[in-house]
């Protein structure tokens, strides 16, 4: 059955990554035009249970496979990349993606990137998107920046392409915004200067917009593009209708920017060096499970590790430090009351100008930002919600806490 | 082992294995070669072939784990050639189908189980048993949500159509907690219901339930495949709070007269059974009544009684909000 209600249009997107947030918010907005021929291309069932309430033909494609995105991508004059993944996922998924969408001859390749790319913090000269991009090695914000290199030099090739670049994406569905509504929950949200600063936001259905124009505007050459709500929406106006769904008082705790800085300068994460990866790699789960395939190396294993009981306690820790694999050692904040990565969000005081996508697409936002938050507390009251008459209930649910992780799941 | 797919492989094929009473005669699949990936990954040596009537002959039972809509056909064809069968959950598809083989089980004098794992859990049967007896005081009102992003995704994913399924998120999932709301409160005497389906399966549901002829109460169930919730079964009755989470591990009470105060209840020799695992009692349990002839404790009639549930709720279904923008975009702007 054709993801569409009108078989014989002309244009035909494919949706790569459509069961995720954006690609969802993509395919019933495409769907809900009538003029498009939709392929919704998702990585597992598992998780497309949002478009398939639609009773939509959705097609499992595996990105490491250029043979299969061939075939998925056959007949299609549009690609939209939502795609997401691990690292292989990303550089060498996209490669095929695009790859395949050159041989099938695909008209236009619209790809989401993400303000990601300049780095965290980003630089002040990142209001415009010619800003230096400079992330750290193996981020994802890097891994973002060489998917658009990639987009960049399929786009030399003769791939029509527009790279959108979002901020945190609000809305219903929000994770983001769920994010904040659950620290506000949890008191774990401190507004910084009682949340002055400006939040680069962009809701689901402004950037499906601007995906939408982006399928069919005149200039296609790749240049970054960001997509913002455009609103100047500080902190404190984002969070206040997110404490009165929370039934939380107002006002939000606030600490000082100065505070806030000395607080988080005080974390410090420990250099990824060749060494320690090397030493998590080998310690892995799924190294020590595959070895452990050997009855050999296990009983040696198994030898070694009784062994080292009967060492002196130095020789002991040092040996147990070998044979157990290395902790991440997630950086504990000084003030562990509050959210320490939506502190940082608040600091980066600068606000990405979508000027450009203005005069590419000809973006205007169609949701402003109330209506944002109001999507969002819908969605949030409808499918998390339970209503004056229940809530004493759902509050004993939430207060029991569960027992550790382990065993059996109990339903499948 | 009729069909070899998720849930056969991570449930029903170990807890064959572990039993020595029974013995893996075959692996039924269409895809033979997913059989024998499965024979050799847990060691059995086990022939692996596509039809079943190529074994049927030399079966005592089935454990049929194979997409909804095919068990009536599948469990038909073992109960009519005298095969005791287990059925992964929901019976069938529809209420039709789940008296068919009902029906036929009777008939023939065949053992018939369903796949309700979570009934052999010891808090499940431990909350039965003082709901009967009324231990927790009298029921005024219970709630309970279960939800996850996806997450299962069965090989062939059958689960996004909902022909093959016979509903969504209710079917698929929701069912578990149904048949362990009709094994405490039997059938319910009022149900409103709402879901999200647009053709497809539906994501989201919202049931409502009233008792009236055994007590008066009510209760508030929400299933989800969008959204994750904290899993879990809350009831209020004159004497307190019981909550029992999703993880089946342990019942809380908390009485009324003591706030401050918190029970964990459960059989004086318990957790006896947890190593075995809700999967492996339920073929202990299946072996036994095709052995002895006593009923299995999760019956074809009680998997039809689920059925019956599922389908009134489909049949009064409202639809739930799904349009969160729904203010025209100039209202939007201006709002």
């Amino acid at each position: 059955m054709p993801a569409t209600r009108t078989p014989d249009r002309l244009t035909r997107i494919a949706v790569v990554g459509a069961s995720g947030f954006v690609g969802a918010t993509l395919v019933e907005r495409l769907l809900a035009r009538g003029q498009y021929t939709v392929v919704p291309l998702i990585h597992s069932t598992g998780s497309a249970w949002r478009l398939s309430r639609h009773a939509l033909d959705l097609r499992t494609v595996e990105l490491l496979s250029p043979e299969a995105l061939r075939t998925a991508l056959r007949g299609c004059t549009h690609v939209v990349n939502c795609s997401s993944g691990p690292r292989e996922v990303m550089l060498r998924g996209l490669e095929n993606l695009l790859g395949a969408s050159l041989a099938e001859g695909v008209q236009r390749f619209v790809h989401l990137s993400s303000v990601a790319v300049y780095g965290d913090p980003p630089p002040p000269e990142a209001v415009h998107e010619d800003a230096p991009t400079r992330p750290v090695r193996d981020t994802y914000g890097w891994n973002k920046l060489r998917q658009d290199q990639l987009v960049q030099a399929a786009c030399r090739r003769g791939l029509p392409s527009v790279i959108l670049c979002p901020p945190y994406i609000g809305g219903a569905y929000s994770m983001f915004v769920l994010r904040v509504l659950q620290a506000i929950q949890e008191g774990r949200l401190a507004l910084v200067d009682g949340g002055d600063a400006v939040i680069n936001l962009v809701d689901v259905q402004n950037l499906a917009q601007a995906i939408e124009l982006a399928l069919s505007c005149a200039t296609a050459d790749a240049q970054r593009l960001f997509v913002n709500d455009d609103a100047g929406t500080t902190w404190r106006q984002f969070t206040s209708p997110l404490v009165d769904l929370a039934g939380r008082p107002k006002p939000l705790p606030s600490i000082s920017r100065d505070e806030a800085s000395g607080w988080l300068g005080s974390v410090k994460t420990a250099p990824s060096t060749l060494g320690r990866r090397m030493k998590r790699l080998i310690a892995s789960h799924q190294v020590r499970t595959i070895l452990q395939e050997d009855p050999l190396i296990t009983k040696l294993f198994q030898l070694t590790r009784s062994g080292i009981r009967f060492l002196p306690g130095g020789a002991r820790e040092r040996l147990d430090g070998i044979l157990r694999p290395p902790k991440r050692r997630r950086p504990r904040a000084v003030h562990p009351a509050f959210d320490e990565r939506l502190c940082r969000l608040q600091l980066r005081g600068l606000r990405h100008a979508c000027d450009r996508a203005r005069e590419v697409l000809g973006y205007h936002p169609e949701v402003s930002f109330a209506g944002s938050m109001e999507a969002f507390q819908a969605w949030y009251r409808t499918t998390n919600g339970w209503g004056a008459e229940y809530a004493p209930l759902f509050e004993e649910l939430l207060r029991t806490p569960a027992a550790p992780k382990g065993g059996d799941a109990a339903e499948m | 082992m009729v069909g070899a797919g998720k849930i056969a492989a991570s449930a029903h094929l170990p807890a064959a294995l572990a039993l020595p009473n029974v013995q893996l005669v075959a692996i039924v699949d269409p895809v033979v070669a997913r059989g024998q990936a499965l024979a050799r990954e847990f060691g059995a040596s086990t022939r692996a072939v596509a039809q079943l009537d190529d074994v049927l002959g030399e079966l005592d039972g089935a454990i049929i784990a194979t997409p909804n809509f095919t068990h009536c056909e599948v469990a038909l064809k073992c109960i009519e050639a005298g095969v005791a069968t287990l059925i992964e959950k929901p019976l069938a598809t529809t209420v039709e189908e789940g008296e068919t083989i009902a029906r036929a089980a009777r008939e023939r004098g065949v053992t018939v189980a369903v796949g309700y794992t979570t009934r052999f859990d010891e808090s499940v049967r431990v909350m039965a048993q003082l709901l009967k007896a009324g231990d927790f005081g009298e029921v005024r009102r219970f709630a309970y949500q279960s939800g996850s992003k996806g997450r299962w995704a069965p090989l062939t994913g059958y689960t996004l159509d909902r022909r093959a399924t016979g509903g969504g998120v209710v079917m698929v999932t929701g069912t578990h907690f149904l048949d362990r709301m009709l094994s405490w409160f039997g059938y319910p005497d009022e149900i409103a219901y709402e879901d999200d389906a647009d053709g497809g399966p539906e994501a989201n549901a919202l049931a409502h339930f009233g008792y009236t002829s055994r007590g008066r109460f009510k209760g508030r169930v929400r299933f989800s495949k969008t959204v994750s919730l904290k899993g879990g079964f809350v009831m209020e009755t004159d004497e307190g709070m019981v909550v029992l989470l999703d993880d089946l591990k342990k019942i809380v009470f908390r009485p009324r007269s003591q706030p401050s105060v918190e029970t964990i209840v459960r059989e004086r020799h318990g957790f006896g059974h947890r190593e075995r695992g809700h999967f492996q009692l339920q073929l202990e349990d299946f072996v036994e009544a095709a052995q002895t002839g006593r009923p299995a404790t999760v019956s074809a009639e009680q998997g039809v009684e689920s059925l019956r549930l599922i389908e009134a709720l489909y049949t009064c279904r409202q639809p739930m909000r799904t349009d969160w923008y729904a203010c025209p975009p100039r209202e939007r702007q201006t709002a």
